[in-house]
């Protein structure tokens, strides 16, 4: 009981401020999971993106267009 | 009152909303869901918008042309680097951008971020108050001067209360407003060969031209680019919702660089055949009294919501300042929709200035774009120290300068004055060179050049190359 009148005692901020730092803390915990399940896994795990799709998207996207624009300007 | 968040359901959201990188499985989008998403985004109010500005300089033909390839090229530009690498890391774009800019230098990209979001919001919520006054037009009433000017201030509140009621009550409204907009849009085109005929289309003389026919052209293809290179603030956000690299980069391409040139056609011919670049003015007629009444209120809707979208957007990114990070989301909203009021007072002043708004995105984000392909593809080798994006330490490896990467900013300068000085965006005044280059392509090639020489002769030393596993010193989060 007096435990609970202590804490509804305390003034809001500072539970607020409590909380808060607990939230932060699990937030960087999370980052850091996060972080090295991302520097850990291999570029498959996220799907291919090879040369042939890079000169697909350069020629079809890039080169074309501007071939277009040109042509149009003759 | 709301039940505490657990703290699962505080990391979910986030990695969902917030900054956390979001793994492979917590991404929404397969090929089906990155196709249908990105497509609802690319069919929105502002591409009949830019029909409209398009009109202003051009016919059907050139400008059919030059919004289709010119949107594909700038929105390619733009994807490459963001898309693979918010996919691979699953970051947004401002966060990317550090490992270019800086941990600081970022947040000048987040100043251009903010105008481009905001400048549209402006924009369409004058569309929507221009349709509230055809609307009492078309219901046979003569609203007063002012109507407009209200119509904007109505739907700068509609979208606070969209904006702070979630984002699942925004899905849920652009779940039936994208298809609808696409129907409406197809009527549209369909009503509008059928009254007009293709041959009047292509007849129609442009309706507010310079005198030079090829200066016309360039300045419409400039416009077509700066609208690809203007998805910047949303390519990185779609990406990292992606599952596969190729899932982020092809339907980005096809959808908001191919699609959103094919939709801008339907403003631009409207525009052109009914003589006004204003699109809730040509509904009516084009689908008669009945059926362009409700396209309009529609349309009115689809304002509402798209401007939501890019505000909620803007919300987002405003979290990065340190002083709005723990503010009340309403707080971020209300602040976000503050620079929209002048549009209250000046809607058509301001509106009038949406081609130069448009050709300002080029000035904005083309060297951006430059240097980051540069960096991310030459520099980089497609490969990101996702640790670093993470950690405000001096040490850390994209801390660099003070938090300024000093070559990227001098490179953006460059890009910019190269820009000004072949293209004014407020005048049109252009530089000889511009009708061969245009602006926007040169400003971002440029930069990008300098760029990568400048970090082949001189590379950076790293100050510190944190080891895997090696806690962030830091943590920016």
């Amino acid at each position: 009981m007096s435990d609970m009148r202590q804490r509804g005692d305390q003034p809001g901020g500072a539970i607020r401020a409590a909380d808060h730092d607990r939230r932060a803390e699990i937030l960087r915990e999370e980052l850091e999971r996060r972080l090295d399940f991302l520097e850990k896994s291999d570029d498959s795990v996220f799907g291919a993106f090879t040369t042939l799709d890079w000169l697909l998207c350069t020629l079809l996207f890039f080169v074309l267009p501007l071939l277009i624009l040109g042509l149009m300007a003759l | 009152m709301k039940a505490p968040l657990s703290d699962a359901e505080f990391v979910k959201q986030e990695s969902i909303y917030g900054r956390l990188p979001l793994l492979p499985d917590e991404r929404e989008y397969d090929t089906r869901g990155a196709h249908s998403t990105n497509f609802a985004f690319a069919v929105a109010t502002w591409c009949f918008l830019t029909g409209g500005y398009v009109a202003q300089y051009v016919g059907a033909i050139q400008g059919m042309v030059a919004l289709i390839a010119g949107s594909v090229l700038g929105c390619f530009l733009t994807t490459m680097p963001l898309a693979l690498a918010s996919q691979r890391y699953g970051i947004e774009q401002i966060d990317y951008c550090k490992s270019a800019f800086g941990q600081k230098g970022s947040r000048i990209l987040l100043v251009f971020y903010l105008i481009n979001q905001l400048g549209w919001t402006g924009l369409i919520l004058v569309m929507f108050g221009n349709g509230v006054r055809n609307t009492i037009i078309g219901l046979g009433y003569e609203p007063p001067g002012w109507i407009v000017g209200a119509g904007v201030a109505a739907g700068i509140w509609l979208v606070y209360l969209l904006v702070t009621r979630g984002i699942h009550l925004m899905n849920v409204t652009n779940e039936y407003v994208g298809p609808g907009l696409m129907i409406i849009t197809l009527a549209m085109l369909i009503l509008l060969l059928r009254n007009y005929g293709w041959s009047e289309i292509v007849a129609a003389e442009p309706l507010n031209p310079f005198e030079d026919p090829w200066l016309n052209y360039v300045i419409v293809v400039e416009l077509a680019i700066a609208g690809g290179i203007s998805w910047f603030g949303g390519v990185g956000f779609l990406a990292r919702n992606t599952r596969t690299r190729r899932n982020a980069v092809y339907p980005e391409i096809l959808h908001l660089g191919l699609a959103m040139g094919l939709v801008c056609c339907v403003g631009l011919f409207s525009s052109l055949v009914l003589r006004t670049d204003d699109p809730t003015e040509w509904l009516i007629p084009i689908g008669g009294a009945v059926m362009g009444l409700v396209a309009l209120l529609f349309v009115g809707v689809a304002n509402i919501t798209s401007s939501a979208i890019s505000v909620y957007a803007s919300g987002l990114a405003l979290r990065h300042l340190e002083v709005l990070k723990v503010r009340p989301w309403w707080h971020i909203v209300f602040w976000s929709l503050v620079p929209c009021m002048p549009f209250v007072f000046w809607p058509a002043e301001l509106s009038g200035m949406g081609s130069n708004f448009l050709a300002y995105n080029g000035t904005l984000y083309a060297p951006v774009v430059g240097i980051l392909f540069a960096d991310f593809v030459f520099i980089r080798g497609q490969h990101l120290n996702v640790r670093a994006v993470f950690d405000d330490d001096p040490e850390a490896d994209y801390y660099y300068t003070r938090g300024f990467h000093w070559p990227a900013l001098i490179c953006m300068i460059l890009g910019q004055v190269i820009f000004f000085t072949l293209l004014d965006p407020l005048t049109f005044e252009s530089h000889y060179l511009f009708l061969f280059l245009t602006a926007s392509l040169p400003a971002a090639v440029v930069p990008g050049v300098v760029y990568t020489i400048w970090l082949k002769l001189w590379p950076r030393e790293r100050v510190s190359i944190p080891a895997r596993g090696e806690g962030l010193k830091t943590p920016n989060i």
